[in-house]
């Protein structure tokens, strides 16, 4: 892999898995693997709380929230036993 | 069989001086709860004639209108004195109730307010939702184990 095509690495203190205004997960420790191409990526994190049926809806979206609102379609998302989130992202809707 | 979700929706609500609010438009059940929980405050009875304390719950009148703010409230217009967006939007309750204790007393009533009389007309076009709605019934699902 080249310099280049390296994902862009992205943290945050705080984000949410959303279903429309509703909360389908709170996630701590946010980190997302940017893809340079597609501004898509592959989200991790800590779960603090979570709403099994709610994660289960669709469309849902990663937001990262704050003056600069960072926003992605979810692509799938699963919650491992542990609790870290496990999440493809589409393409970075808006920031 | 009849569909027990409602699709997320929002209204947006005009406030004075050009600002708005943008608000759940019904609550979930879960929502509903954590609204009657935050209304509420313990509180002692001691009868007379035993001198016994019993515990129990009565409304807090001042806890319910917030609780009912933060149940509804997802977005707004407001800026601070320099003009800069107070941001709510997916922030954490504690957040939010300290935006709610910074700004003036009469914007936080107008907030009240607005959002109390949105409460009021969803209430009352559900009630007129539910006159008009009509289902099939479907069977009765029987588990085979006991049918």
């Amino acid at each position: 892999m080249q310099i280049d095509e390296a994902p862009l690495p992205f943290t945050a203190a705080r984000g949410l898995v959303k279903h429309a205004y509703h909360t389908a997960a709170e996630v701590r420790g946010v980190s997302v693997a940017i893809d340079r191409r597609t501004y898509g990526g592959a989200l991790t994190g800590t779960v603090v709380s979570s709403n099994p049926i709610l994660l289960a809806q669709s469309p849902l979206v990663f937001v990262v929230p704050g003056k600069r609102v960072w926003r992605w379609p979810v692509e799938s998302v699963q919650v491992t036993a542990e609790g870290q989130v496990i999440a493809r992202l589409g393409a970075l809707e808006g920031m | 069989m009849s569909i027990r979700v409602r699709r997320p929706a929002t209204d947006r609500l005009e406030l004075s001086e050009g600002d708005f609010l943008i608000v759940k438009q019904d609550l979930t059940a879960g929502e509903y709860r954590e609204l009657m929980r935050a209304s509420m405050r313990p509180l002692l009875v001691t009868t007379t004639a035993t001198g016994a304390a019993t515990p129990t719950m009565e409304l807090d009148p001042i806890a319910a209108g917030v609780a009912m703010v933060l149940a509804y409230l997802l977005d707004w217009s407001f800026t601070d004195a320099d003009g800069r967006p107070i941001l709510i939007a997916d922030q954490p309750a504690a957040v939010v109730t300290a935006a709610l204790d910074v700004i003036d007393s009469d914007a936080y009533m107008e907030v009240q307010k607005a959002i109390q009389r949105h409460q009021g007309a969803r209430a009352a076009a559900l009630a007129e939702e539910k006159k008009t709605r009509t289902g099939a019934r479907a069977p009765d699902r029987t588990l085979m184990s006991v049918g």
